[in-house]
């Protein structure tokens, strides 16, 4: 983990894998976004991170087996390694940590 | 199931951008995603967030293909081989797409060159190459007469010659005549005349053809005793004129005033099936004249039989017809005809190989403009070439991947070269002047596509392939130390460039050249004395029914007619001859003087021709001596006769030939004596000499159809409906036809000259325009790249003028060369245009000196105006390009 940083984008598409408890791809990724993070994103980007993320060795990948479900075409598909989360654990202490410095936002002024 | 929701535009893209081992995964996600997005939004707004979504994908894909690309695993060198090739064309359609002004360029250079030879291979192939549409062509010949002690060897036959060869040879199949008449078609609201195809029974069993309904003539159907009234229908005039009449095999046609039973329908095809209305037996007749050379001959070889055995029987046979017929047929034997050359003779096959040659050279010409472009790109990407071999690229690695760009290149053009190809067959098809056979079949095909093919991926290689193994030499340290120092990409690149000028100049100049001549030679066709007066003169054909023949039926028929018709008060005057002016052919007759009579080599071949009184009068032909024809002279032994002055000169040199004595068709019973001698006229065609030309009266002759001349005060054809109406009230049964003026006539005359002449003219412009364009974009890089030199040159005190000569002369020498190489070469190649020309020499030094100064100009220009820029610029901004 030394030197490896996680950037926003990379946090969200690893929070959105397994989001429903099955086995995740772009594309659950991207509708995982879309709804739950109320987020446009395109698939490009969603690779992008996704190799990013592959190459710090926070997910694996594998290709699926053909189904007919599926058109006969294979997917990929992604998963969190014990580094990533240990990555996304990291980040979420550190967030916790420094919002507890503060009490309230400029926007909570409405008064 | 995943559905298909990507269009092929966005599969091609996502195929070129993606890593082959993700694209069928990457597709399929963003199938997937479309799906989902077209159920959520209206279809405008999906198509542009699909887009996107395909656009952004592409674009990670190129990412991580750049970062990613690695050495592949170790394959098999086949396997090796092929995924090189795809990633070189992938490679190849980026850098396209990376420049499209240079693609562009590039693709619109060879659609030209390919389009045009796509277009002229068309016609070749459907004229010359495609098998005629019978059944074992190489067993069929047509058979000529000749009369080699005088020079003839295509002479038709003459009915009782076409017999006698039939029934005695012992290595045909079957043989069979085809002669030519017209006959009047009535029953209908109004006559029609019809161009019919008389042929003996065996005719269409020789060719090996069956009807589409009913049949053919039977054995025997040309025998005058049996049932001769039959006639087929060809299928055009089944079609057009009887609207494909289910019915009409077995119905009646009254053709010349008797009843024809219709028996069969003739299928298209050429030649012969497609050429005449209708088809009548030719019925054998016992006292035709065996002088009388007019019938087409064709045979079908016994199988097995060679040509060459089939001959040596037939020149037996011919031989013992010269023992038996000294006077008609001493002297003559006989020639084959090969089936290929029945659709297109020699010259026209010659000027149609003259054409492919012109595209050809046009091909070229595109080919080194591409190379010229290629070379630029290479020299501006030498850097590029230069790490990637560095890199560990091969020499063959940087060359296969150049090839298969410019291969790639080569298949653009001709896609667009195609669409080009597809108008240009259209206009080839609108404007050709009808003597190119089987003209509507030209398009195009799957042989044209494989032709259109194989030449633009050679044209690619070969324009890629000199930049190719040039570049690939430049080394890594030479090419990155080379800064911007004007040597134009390396002295090896600066002889490339030289080279290719002057390939450029001297194809471009053997083409213009060609085309010059052709142009001089119209000119001249165009000045040539016709012998008489075009300007208001009509022609039209009448023709008259064997009820006519007696009583000197046809005489007075003319008297009528032409009486009433100058009683017009449009007509100048009106007169008829037995055969169209100018395009009607040839009627050889044997002419001699009577006391050269015996004289086998004084015997001349002249044409004849039966007139009324006011003929020459009519066509403004001068008469030199004597007089002209009146109502009283007629045409019987011992009668006056007009001679051409041509003829009265080679009869009687330095002599009066009044009153002389000649003796005609060789026979000396019929003599005519020398009355009138009137202006030489080109009877056969503007091309040819003044005809040797005997005029006879035509009272008392059978000849039919007649042709009618009418000199008019008004706009000629304004005056056909009144013609007309003379016509009917003579004889309402008889149709008027084939109406033309002299003017159209003569251009109808030279309409292939001329159509020939446009086309090289085109062909030799687009050539012109690309060899400067090429030649000017060579010269004016070379000459920028000097800029620096200039510069140092000037600022060390050389004068601007002493400057720009050198540099002008230094540019224009590979040019020069180009027009030495260029004239050598067209003078040799022009000989094979020798009977294309009238007029000019296939070495006229007008032509060759125009063009060569043409081209001189266009190159000085060439190197001047970017000479002179580079001057302009201060000789310090031009150091520090450095």
């Amino acid at each position: 983990m030394k030197g490896e940083r996680l950037g926003e984008f990379e946090e969200m598409v690893l929070l959105s894998l397994s989001w429903d408890e099955e086995d995740s791809n772009a594309v659950s990724i991207w509708e995982v976004l879309q709804k739950e993070g109320e987020r446009a994103v395109s698939l490009g980007a969603i690779y992008a991170a996704l190799d990013r993320l592959e190459r710090k060795k926070f997910i694996t990948s594998w290709l699926g087996e053909p189904t007919s479900v599926q058109g006969g075409r294979r997917k990929r598909y992604y998963e969190l390694t014990e580094e990533g989360g240990s990555a996304l654990a990291e980040l979420r202490r550190i967030r916790e940590h420094l919002w507890r410095g503060r009490e309230s936002l400029p926007s909570d002024k409405t008064t | 199931m995943s559905s298909r929701t990507l269009s092929p535009l966005a599969r091609l893209y996502l195929r070129l951008c993606l890593p082959p081992s993700r694209l069928p995964e990457i597709v399929g996600d963003l199938e997937e995603v479309s799906a989902m997005i077209a159920t959520h939004c209206g279809p405008l707004r999906a198509r542009l967030r699909v887009a996107r979504e395909v656009l952004l994908a592409g674009s990670w894909g190129l990412r991580r293909r750049r970062q990613h690309d690695s050495p592949p695993p170790q394959r098999a060198p086949r396997e090796a081989l092929v995924a090189g090739f795809i990633q070189d064309l992938r490679l190849g359609f980026r850098s396209l797409l990376k420049n499209p002004g240079y693609a562009a360029v590039a693709i619109l250079t060879l659609a030209l060159g390919i389009g045009a030879n796509t277009a002229i291979f068309s016609v070749i192939h459907s004229v010359i190459i495609q098998p005629l549409p019978f059944p074992e062509p190489e067993r069929l010949v047509r058979i000529w007469e000749t009369k080699l002690d005088r020079g003839w060897d295509t002479i038709s036959l003459s009915e009782p010659n076409f017999w006698d060869l039939r029934e005695t040879n012992s290595t045909f199949e079957e043989m069979a005549v085809l002669g030519g008449r017209s006959v009047n078609l009535t029953g209908d609201d109004y006559p029609q005349r019809l161009n019919a195809g008389f042929v003996t029974a065996g005719f269409f069993r020789v060719l090996g053809v069956d009807p589409l309904d009913g049949r053919m003539f039977l054995p025997g159907e040309d025998d005058p005793a049996s049932e001769n009234r039959l006639v087929l229908l060809s299928h055009d005039f089944w079609r057009t004129r009887l609207g494909s009449d289910p019915g009409a095999v077995g119905s009646k046609l009254t053709i010349n005033g008797e009843p024809h039973e219709v028996v069969g329908i003739v299928p298209d095809g050429e030649p012969f099936l497609s050429s005449r209305d209708i088809f009548m037996p030719l019925v054998r007749d016992s006292e035709a004249n065996r002088g009388n050379h007019i019938l087409v001959m064709i045979g079908r070889l016994e199988a097995g039989v060679t040509t060459a055995a089939a001959l040596a029987d037939l020149e037996i046979v011919s031989a013992q017809l010269a023992e038996q017929y000294p006077d008609v047929n001493g002297g003559m034997g006989v020639r084959f005809g090969p089936s290929e050359e029945w659709l297109a003779g020699e010259s026209l096959r010659r000027q149609l190989w003259i054409l492919m040659g012109s595209v050809g050279f046009l091909l070229l010409i595109t080919c080194v403009n591409l190379a010229n472009l290629l070379l630029a790109k290479a020299t501006a990407r030498r850097r590029e070439i230069a790490i990637n071999a560095a890199l560990g690229a091969s020499r063959r690695r940087i060359v296969r991947r150049a090839l298969t760009e410019s291969a790639l290149l080569g298949l653009l053009g001709a896609a667009a070269g195609l669409i080009l190809a597809f108008w240009g067959i259209a206009a080839l098809k609108a404007f050709e002047p009808g003597n190119l056979p089987r003209i509507e079949r030209v398009g195009i095909n799957g042989w044209i596509l494989g032709f259109t093919l194989i030449i633009s991926v050679l044209t690619g290689l070969a324009a890629g392939l000199l930049p190719a193994l040039q570049t690939s030499y430049t080394a890594l340290t030479s090419a990155l130390s080379e800064g911007e120092r004007g040597v134009a990409g390396g002295r090896g690149q600066k002889r490339l460039r030289g080279f290719l000028v002057t390939v450029e100049v001297a194809l471009s100049l053997v083409l213009l050249i060609g085309a010059g001549l052709l142009v001089r030679s119209f000119a001249e066709l165009q000045q040539v004395d016709r012998g008489f007066q075009e300007e208001n003169r009509l022609t039209y054909e009448i023709n008259l029914p064997p009820s006519y023949d007696e009583d000197n039926g046809v005489w007075q028929f003319l008297q009528e007619y032409l009486t009433s018709v100058e009683a017009l008060p449009q007509v100048a005057s009106a007169s008829a001859v037995s055969m169209r002016p100018i395009r009607g052919g040839t009627t050889n007759m044997g002419i001699v003087t009577e006391e050269q009579f015996g004289d086998e080599e004084a015997i001349l071949l002249a044409d004849w021709r039966e007139i009324t009184p006011g003929y020459f009068e009519t066509m403004g032909i001068p008469l030199r001596r004597g007089r002209v024809f009146t109502d009283q002279d007629e045409l019987v032994p011992g009668t006056g006769v007009i001679v051409s002055q041509a003829l009265a000169e080679r009869l009687w040199p330095g002599e009066d030939p009044l009153g002389r004595r000649a003796i005609l068709w060789s026979d000396p019973d019929l003599v005519g004596e020398i009355i009138g001698v009137v202006g030489n006229m080109r009877e056969r065609g503007l091309e040819n000499d003044p005809t040797l030309a005997v005029y006879l009266p035509y009272n008392l002759s059978t000849w039919t159809p007649v042709h009618l001349v009418v000199h008019t005060r008004t706009e000629p054809h304004s005056l056909v409906p009144e013609l007309r109406a003379v016509l009917a009230q003579v004889d309402p049964n008889l149709p008027l036809s084939r109406i033309q003026t002299l003017e159209e006539l003569i251009t109808d005359r030279v309409s292939a000259r001329r159509f020939n002449t446009l086309l090289m003219s085109v062909f030799a412009g687009v050539a012109l325009l690309l060899a400067l364009a090429g030649i000017y974009g060579v010269l004016a890089y070379a000459v920028s790249r000097r800029t620096s030199e200039i510069g140092i040159r000037v600022a060390l005190g050389a004068s601007p003028e002493r400057v720009l000569r050198m540099v002008i002369a230094q540019g224009m020498r590979p040019a020069l060369a180009g027009i030495v190489l260029g004239l050598l070469g067209a003078f040799w190649l022009a000989r094979f245009m020798g009977s294309m020309l009238y007029g000019v020499e296939t070495s006229d030094p007008l032509t060759y000196l125009a063009v060569s100064l043409l081209f001189v100009a266009a190159t000085a220009v060439s190197c001047y105006l970017p000479a002179r820029r580079a001057l302009r610029v201060d000789p310090v901004t031009a150091l520090r390009q450095e």
